[in-house]
């Protein structure tokens, strides 16, 4: 018996190749802001229940975030910061990218309209195909608004957890939903302004690469004034108290401060943008730091 | 002789294949049991709800 053959066009893509098609990282955000729309959610869940509706809502994000790889595997080829991945590398045939997102996302949503309620599995299967749909196949490609309007799809999250709990939407989630809205055109043009080369050779019409680094610079700004006014909304609306208030004014000032930096710089090169690089991953652990606080607020005030 | 003709010529190794395989089957394996327990304690859970 032989141990060495030829090649063959595509070989069994290892596990990892599957684990990373689903993108952990990003997935870290989504779960802990689901978690915590799931923990300020009135009325009461088993435990079994909760962590089935988080751990749904994170296999919706990793099937929404293979079915995303899936669609564009020939542009990420052409960007050095996705080239690696398991399909553009040559390590997984889209097939399986393909029956994988699928599968993962129809086992996410029947598993969570089962274990809590369908209103739940609804929003999940919504923001699963606004994701793959709406922003990926028809915005990305289109226009250099694709993020703002795409942004939605990564709002959704604090909104399913709380709908695991309740079988409704309110306020508060709406606002919470509002604050990743607006959040992130800030934190991906920063990033879109540092990477800006390779989605210019992708052909990604992204902000920067369409408008240029001035206007992408104002929008940044612009985008961050609006956040921070959804920052302060469940302050303003009596949704959320003091603890809250007080951490929302010191981490959205920093934001602010750190957004008027890249307003104010005219870095051209890539590999100088210190202000952008900082914002973006600012702007990551802001996220959690304003979550975390209406967890900590909601207990304060119960 | 290019980069490409080279790698062309390099053989694969039909046992690194099978190793491959046999990880993922017994990530599958682990997974299914898993969703066995998880499916168990939903079910005990909505019970008891």
């Amino acid at each position: 018996m032989t141990t060495a053959t030829l090649k063959p066009a595509y070989t069994a893509a290892d596990w990892r190749d599957f684990v990373a098609l689903t993108k952990p990282r990003v997935m870290t955000l989504v779960v802990f802001t689901g978690l915590c729309g799931l923990l300020i959610a009135p009325g009461h869940i088993h435990p079994v229940l909760a962590f089935t509706a988080i751990l749904c809502i994170a296999i919706g994000a990793g099937a929404a975030a293979a079915l995303n790889q899936w669609v564009e595997a020939d542009s990420d080829k052409l960007m050095k910061r996705t080239a690696s991945r398991p399909l553009p590398a040559g390590r997984m045939d889209k097939q399986s990218a393909l029956h994988f997102g699928v599968g993962l996302s129809f086992f996410s949503v029947l598993t969570l309209g089962l274990a809590t309620n369908w209103f739940a599995a609804a929003v999940l299967a919504v923001s699963i195909l606004f994701y793959v749909f709406v922003y990926t196949i028809w915005l990305k490609p289109r226009t250099a608004q694709n993020i703002v309007i795409g942004g939605a799809a990564g709002a959704f999250p604090p909104v399913i957890g709380w709908a695991a709990v309740t079988g409704d939407i309110s306020a508060l989630p709406i606002a919470l939903f509002c604050l990743i809205f607006f959040w992130t055109p800030p934190h991906f043009w920063a990033l879109a302004l540092y990477i800006r080369p390779d989605y210019a050779s992708a052909g990604i019409p992204m902000l920067p690469v369409v408008a240029g680094e001035r206007e992408t610079r104002r929008q940044i700004w612009g985008y961050t004034a609006i956040m921070a006014m959804a920052a302060f909304a469940p302050v303003l609306l009596k949704l959320t108290g003091i603890v809250y208030g007080t951490v929302a004014l010191l981490a959205t000032g920093v934001f602010v401060y750190m957004a008027f930096r890249v307003f104010r710089s005219q870095q051209l090169d890539p590999a100088q943008m210190r202000a952008e690089r900082s914002l973006f991953k600012y702007s990551i652990l802001y996220l959690f730091i304003m979550f975390g606080a209406v967890v900590v607020d909601r207990w304060v005030m119960a | 002789m290019t980069e490409g003709d080279k790698e062309a010529d390099v053989p694969f190794d039909q046992d690194a294949i099978r190793a491959r395989q046999k990880s993922r089957s017994l990530v599958m394996g682990l997974i299914l049991g898993a969703l066995v327990v998880l499916f168990y304690a939903i079910a005990i859970a909505k019970m008891v709800g």
